[in-house]
């Protein structure tokens, strides 16, 4: 077991060393870069080439980028996760506000699609081809059809726009206290709409995965033994299709720490998918980094944690190996 | 018995046949291949310009002049959606050409070599999944500067996981097959047994990938154009006419600068998807149809 754990660990931080390497160099390949952006694109031609150099030279550009690369990890290791130009800011600071909303949200319609899909997904596995059956089809078919930008865009126009009842960005109304009440107003939408995209692939993995297990032998054993149909279904049957179920929601990990870019764009949301956006815009790069990192680190960290979820869920697994 | 018989029924005309039955899918079809008709044939029949500005209209909602109004700048709405369509289909199918093309050999030898191969590859396909896939595409579009070419590279490049997986899973239990144990004992190469016995045997479930596929390409698209990554103006894409929706006088006032180019996307995705369902259910023998 440990052997195995260390050897995740190891191969978890060299796909985290291939990622940002991988990101770093894109970054530095970009025509342009932060200097240019500080400088403004019409006054780049009023700098002498020296003090452009010397620039260069300041922020660490003009030298090759395995070096750079090198720098940037020493600089990591010691805790330091640069500083963002444009906002002039260290990334760490930037990252530690940013992270908070971003899990807020993210939990929030993780959670949302958890509830919605769970009761429908078993649903429709416990009858198959009934009117429950279509209806969470049709709504895993409408959620996994519609781009999540479209979605936004007519959550916004229906109930902000014409009905009024939510505001349409940010976290809270700048000239209001920020009480809990007032978050939970701007947290809605965003988080509903989110929840909704994602509801798709869990309904049709829930349905599914509970579907083969209401086959199962133990199935009829737990009805002939006359135990109440919900507990068959709930016990029995949902209890042993937990591990696909799981695996789905372990998919949406990347999102839940990245936030997702196009959400958070529409609504303002200060998270750090538009932390992401905004950085590449400005081409400044030591955020984007960062955020890659600390995505990645976690997602990697997830995905260990949920192999140890599946043994706890199933002991049988433990046994094997 | 009669040669009649004893004939192997076609599996492609079995699986039309099939396919032909299901309502849903033959419905999204006409309407799918009404639509790739109408922008292949439409600029070719009528007049439509969809980069000059009218400077009479500005803006201005649906008339007889512009059937679908005209955007901020005074172009054609009708032209662009059109024009648009034609730009958002070329990226969807080139970019998932470009993932099968990446995914499915990889998928295929993944899964026939398995050990340090088939280990390599898939760690690779993990690795992109570790991350949100539309952050290494607005970095990679930033870095090749926005174009058409750049955006199908990029979204190709993220799609062929999807089909990698599958290939893997299905040729894992292809290859232990006895056929394939027929065919090594007689000696044929690794390439030819790929060719010739896994190939075949395992790309099934790749027609229903690559409908699915196809969409996920043109939502990604339209996804990068309206952060405003994607393709640029004077091109059009239906993501970046939805682009101006951002404003919030646009998106409140001017509903019919982004309205025609949502419905027309979400029909588009939908009906694709459709005909993805009923390839599965067409292919998957217990399903009656």
């Amino acid at each position: 077991m440990r052997k195995k754990l260390v050897s995740r660990l190891l191969f978890s931080l060299v796909i985290m060393l291939a990622l940002t390497f991988l990101v770093f160099a894109l970054s530095s390949l970009i025509k342009g870069n932060v200097v240019d952006t500080m400088l403004g694109g019409e006054e780049a031609g009023t700098i002498s080439e020296e003090a452009y150099n010397a620039l260069l030279h300041q922020y660490g550009l003009d030298q090759p980028v395995p070096i750079r690369y090198w720098n940037w990890l020493v600089d990591v290791l010691h805790g330091d996760l640069g500083t963002s130009v444009a906002q002039n800011r260290s990334v760490a600071s930037l990252l530690s506000q940013r992270i908070g909303p971003t899990l807020l949200l993210s939990g929030t319609s993780l959670l949302i699609s958890i509830i919605i899909s769970l009761p429908l997904g078993i649903m429709s596995a416990y009858k198959p081809y009934s009117i429950w059956d279509n209806f969470a089809s049709g709504v895993a078919f409408i959620s996994s059809s519609m781009p999540g930008f479209m979605v936004c865009l007519f959550a916004i126009y229906v109930f902000s726009v014409k009905l009024g009842i939510f505001p349409t960005y940010g976290m809270y109304y700048s000239n209001q206290p920020q009480t809990i009440g007032n978050l939970l107003i701007h947290l809605a939408l965003p988080a509903l709409v989110s929840g909704l995209t994602m509801t798709g692939g869990l309904i049709k993995q829930t349905r599914s995965a509970v579907l083969e297990v209401m086959n199962e032998e133990y199935i009829k054993t737990a009805r002939s033994k006359g135990l109440a149909e919900f507990k068959v279904v709930v016990r029995h049957g949902f209890r042993n299709a937990l591990i696909p179920i799981i695996t789905q929601i372990s998919l949406s990990l990347p999102y839940l720490v990245g936030g997702s870019v196009v959400i958070e764009q529409i609504f303002s949301w200060p998270g750090m998918g538009s932390l992401i956006i905004s950085s590449i815009y400005a081409r400044d790069y030591d955020p984007v980094l960062g955020c890659c990192m600390v995505i990645c680190a976690v997602v990697l960290l997830g995905n260990i944690l949920v192999d140890f979820v599946y043994l706890l869920v199933d002991p049988r697994l433990s046994k094997e190996r | 018995m009669d040669e009649k018989d004893l004939k192997r029924p076609n599996p492609f005309l079995n699986f039309l046949k099939r396919f032909v039955r299901h309502k849903a899918a033959m419905i999204a079809s006409c309407i799918f291949i009404l639509e790739v008709l109408t922008i292949i044939f439409l600029p070719v029949f009528c007049e439509l310009d969809a980069v000059t500005s009218d400077f009479s209209a500005f803006a201005q909602a649906p008339s007889a002049a512009h059937i679908l109004g005209t955007d901020e700048i005074g172009r054609d709405i009708l032209a662009r959606l059109i024009y648009g369509g034609r730009i958002s289909l070329v990226v969807g199918i080139c970019s998932t050409l470009m993932s099968v093309a990446i995914g499915v050999p990889l998928g295929i030898c993944a899964g026939y070599f398995q050990g340090k191969a088939g280990n390599v590859i898939m760690r690779i396909a993990d690795m992109f999944t570790a991350f949100p896939s539309l952050v290494l595409t607005l970095v990679l579009v930033a870095v090749l500067e926005p174009s058409v070419g750049t955006v199908i590279f990029a979204t190709g490049i993220m799609g062929w996981i999807r089909h990698c997986r599958l290939l893997y899973g299905t040729v894992m239990t292809t290859r232990s097959q006895e056929y394939v144990e027929a065919a090594v004992a007689m000696g044929a190469s690794n390439w030819t047994i790929m060719r010739k016995y896994i190939l075949p045997n395992s790309i099934s479930p790749l027609w229903v990938s690559l409908s699915f596929g196809l969409s996920s390409a043109i939502i990604h698209e339209s996804t990068l154009s309206f952060l405003g990554a994607g393709i640029q103006a004077p091109q059009s894409s239906w993501g970046n006419i939805i682009y101006a929706a951002q404003k919030l006088d646009v998106l409140t006032n001017k509903v019919w600068m982004w309205l025609p180019a949502c419905i027309v996307l979400l029909v588009t995705v939908v009906s694709i998807n459709m005909i993805g369902e009923g390839i599965r259910d067409a292919l998957d023998p217990k399903m009656r149809i």
